[in-house]
This record gives C-alpha cells, sequence and structure tokens, in this order.
C-alpha cells in the first residue's frame, strides 16, 4: 500500500499554498515535491497496488485488494506464521519498499546508489 | 521593531538584570528560523561600559504547550546543557534562564556561536572538508563524555530500558493506525535482538548531523538537547547513523561524514563502555525504524487536519525507513537486483 496523504490530499494541499501565494524558493520547491509525488502515485499506483497483490496472494491467498493484503501480511508477520527468513517474504518486501520510494522519493541518495545511479559509490563501514 | 519585540527586549534586559547581568539595554533583537516546535531570537546585550555580548534566546511562548516528547520545560533544558558543559562536551554556554511567569515564555539564553547547522551544507561546503574528515572521531568523544556525566538525578529525565524503548516504539506505531509489514518485521526482529546492556546512561536523544554546528576544525557545539533522557548508550550512537541523515553521502553511515569503526573505536578510546557492531546494528534498526513511526505520526496528523503542504511530504518519507530498514536487515537478498 502506497502511504498517507494520498494523491489527491497532496494535489489539494499544493494548490492551497499555490493559491496563498508560497514563496519562490524553498516553499514552492516543497509544493512542487508534493505534486511530483502525488503525479507518480497516479501513474504508477495501479500497477504497485496489483503487484502487492500478486505477491502477498502467493504467500498467503488470494485477497480482494492490496489493503486487505497487506493488512494481513502484517498479521501473519506479527503472529509468526510467516518466518523472519523466508525468502519470499523478504522478496516481497523489499520490492515494495523499492517500488514505494520510485513513487515517494526517486531521488532518495541511497536508493538512487542501490540502482547503480548518483555519486554516492559504494556503502562503507 | 514592532510593539510586541520591544517588549520581549524589555522583558530579556530585565532577566539578564535578574540574573546578576551587567545590562544597559537588548540590542538587535530579529527572529532566526528555527526548530518546529522552539523560538530563537538573535540579540545583544550592552553593558554598561558599552561592551556587547552576542547571545540567543531559546523559547516556548508563553501559553504555548511544550512538545510532546522530552523535557518538562525549555528552562528545564539548559540545566541539561549547563551539566554537560561542566563534561567537557562542546556546547553555547547558557547565560541564563528566562524565570518562571516569565511574559517572555519559558526558555534560556546562551552563547550566540558562528558555525553550520544545515546538515546538507555541512556535509558539502568545501572549507569543512578537513572537519568532515575527523568528525566521526569527534562524535565518538563527545558521546563519550555526554554518557560519562553521573550525577543526572537531579536534571529529572525521563528513563527508559531497552526493553521499554522497544515497547514504546511498538506502541506509537499501532497508534498510527497503518498497517506497515516492513515495520513488524523490523519489530519481530528487534525482538529477538535488542540487546539490553543493563546499564543506562544520560543521553542527548537527537544527536545527528543538523543538531551538529561545525567550524572548518571540527564540531563547534551540540545543539538541541530538548530529547535528552536516560537509557542505553547505543541509542545515541546508533540514531547519528540513520540513513535519513546522510544527505548525498549514503556510503558514509555516521552521519554522512565518516565510518563506523571509527566512532566505536574513538568512543571506546575515551572511555565508553564498548558497544560491538552487533549492538550497534540492531540500534540502527532501532532508530531508522523510530525515525519512519515519527514521519508516519506526521501523516497521521495531516489526515487528521493538521494540514502543511510540507507535512505531506514528511508524511511521505516514511517509505524512505523502509527501503534503508530492508538495506539493513536482508542486504544481500537477490531482489535487491531486480528491475
Amino acid at each position: 500500500m502506497l502511504d498517507r496523504p494520498a494523491a489527491l490530499l497532496l494535489i489539494a494541499e499544493a494548490r492551497r499554498a499555490l493559491e496563498h501565494g508560497a514563496a519562490p524558493g524553498f516553499p514552492q520547491k516543497v509544493a512542487a515535491n508534493a505534486l511530483g509525488i502525488a503525479e507518480r502515485e497516479l501513474a504508477l499506483g495501479p500497477a504497485f497496488e496489483r503487484a502487492v497483490r500478486e505477491r502477498i496472494g502467493a504467500l498467503l491467498g488470494e485477497f480482494g485488494s492490496a489493503g486487505e493484503a497487506t493488512e494481513a501480511l502484517c498479521a501473519a508477520i506479527r503472529s509468526g506464521t510467516l518466518r523472519l527468513d523466508d525468502s519470499m517474504l523478504i522478496d516481497h518486501l523489499i520490492r515494495t519498499s523499492v517500488a514505494k520510494l520510485a513513487v515517494d522519493q526517486p531521488t532518495y541518495p541511497a536508493y538512487r546508489a542501490s540502482r547503480g545511479e548518483g555519486d554516492g559509490g559504494q556503502p562503507r563501514d | 521593531m514592532d510593539r510586541a519585540e520591544s517588549e520581549l527586549a524589555a522583558h530579556l534586559a530585565n532577566a539578564a538584570r535578574g540574573a546578576g547581568i551587567d545590562c544597559r539595554h537588548v540590542t538587535g533583537l530579529r527572529k532566526l528560523s528555527g526548530g518546529a516546535s522552539k523560538e530563537m531570537w538573535a540579540f545583544d546585550i550592552e553593558a554598561a561600559d558599552g561592551t556587547k555580548c552576542p547571545l540567543v534566546l531559546r523559547r516556548q511562548p508563553a501559553g504555548r504547550r511544550f512538545s510532546a516528547q522530552g523535557l518538562a520545560s525549555v528552562a528545564a533544558e539548559a540545566a541539561v546543557v549547563r551539566r554537560v558543559a561542566e563534561a567537557g562536551v562542546p556546547v553555547p554556554a547558557v547565560a541564563f534562564e528566562l524565570p518562571g511567569g516569565s511574559p517572555a515564555g519559558d526558555g534560556y539564553v546562551m552563547a550566540r556561536l558562528e558555525g553550520e547547522t544545515v546538515g546538507g551544507r555541512v556535509l558539502r561546503l568545501p572549507e569543512l572538508a578537513a572537519a568532515r574528515a575527523g568528525m566521526a572521531r569527534q562524535c565518538g568523544e563527545i558521546l563519550a563524555r555526554i554518557h560519562a556525566v553521573r550525577d543526572h538525578a537531579t536534571l529529572m529525565l525521563a528513563e527508559r530500558t531497552s526493553a521499554e524503548e522497544l515497547a514504546a516504539l511498538e506502541q506509537r506505531y499501532r497508534d498510527t493506525g497503518q498497517p506497515r509489514p516492513v515495520f513488524e518485521y523490523a519489530l519481530r526482529w528487534l525482538a529477538g535482538h535488542l540487546p539490553d546492556t543493563g546499564r543506562n546512561v544520560l543521553l542527548h536523544g537527537d544527536f545527528r548531523t543538523g543538531n551538529l554546528m561545525v567550524g572548518p576544525e571540527g564540531i563547534r557545539a551540540v545543539l538541541d538537547w530538548e530529547l535528552a533522557r536516560i537509557g542505553p548508550p547505543a541509542y545515541d550512537l546508533a540514531w547519528l547513523c540513520v540513513g535519513s541523515w546522510r544527505f548525498q553521502r549514503p556510503d558514509l553511515p555516521v552521519g554522512g561524514f565518516g565510518t563506523r569503526d571509527d566512532l566505536l573505536a574513538s568512543y571506546a578510546e575515551a572511555g565508553g563502555a564498548p558497544v560491538d557492531r552487533d549492538a550497534l546494528h540492531a540500534w540502527e534498526v532501532f532508530q531508522t525504524m523510530n525515525w519512519g513511526v515519527m514521519c508516519a505520526g506526521v501523516a497521521e496528523a495531516f489526515v487528521a487536519g493538521r494540514r502543511t503542504v510540507e507535512a505531506g511530504v514528511i508524511a511521505r518519507r516514511a517509505s524512505e525507513t523502509e527501503f534503508d530498514l530492508m538495506r539493513l536487515l536482508a542486504p544481500g537478498h537477490g531482489a535487491w537486483n531486480a528491475r
């Protein structure tokens, strides 16, 4: 599941900020950032939710929505139904985290470094 | 100065004289951009002989509620700063507290120091390159000094063991009402891995890039003591290593400027009880989730109606901590290479 606040709320708040004359520089940058998150959510959200529902479905059985599937996954991790070293579980958590950052913050430096982008280089100890 | 500023200047002059400071008048009062919860004001005190002393007021205006976490009052923070200054920790010297019931609010006045505090600039400015090279070791030494303060009972700080910290983190996550599989995974992992050293010390509580004032020679001051508390030493060491404070340098785990080996070695050399890599790793998992829960809490406040565009964007930073948690917990998994 993508996080709150959802695209519509971000757009509404960015619009409000611009209507009230968000100043050039940081305030305008924040508004543009919010619109960027909303734009990527609208573009990538449906495929994201489909993939989440399918992967959790493979782990725990069919669910009606990505939201229901995510809640069931939380319960299964919490109760110990799934082992922490379950490779399919870890696979899902990693893919979901990567896909969420592609929406929320594709410029996050550790994310870019993990995709072989940016100039952060190899992690050091 | 407008009327409110003139009144604040007069209250500051009164408080200074009440503390026995030679103050003919307060000049140059101006509001600084500062923390989200506290106001910061720069001003000078001019003595009878005309000499000026540059100062900063840190305050919560009268009538505004103090932040939920942390100390009982801003003035209580001054007592912590005075104590760690005696222990050799670089801090802005406290000049005087606002007396209880002061119309200026709850706060204290400290020396106004020069230096860079903005995290991204600390990590980027060429003139701070030499400072950055030594900062991981400097942080280890400073944290060892903070953690060595023994007579902290009079500071009346909250105390939590490792197990209590973990229970509080889980409760704060549950209170957000958002189902997050990565946080559930981290919580179960922490239940089996977070070590309990059994020895609690004075903690800064928010020791990270952004709260360190830096000059070309290194760290000049540790700022923002409002989250000081008593707890496990690795809490402070690990918070400094959270990915979100590394800005453009994810390759340098200690604050975006250094290595864990340098931090832990200098901490032990300066007298800190040795913290091993496994303990630091477990606390990094804890602290990464801790920042993630803070972001998720902003989302709840936003949805509940406390809306600003900035809060909306911060809320959507919770996902960076999920990414960092999986990097910490499953670094070698093949899914990282999927496209």
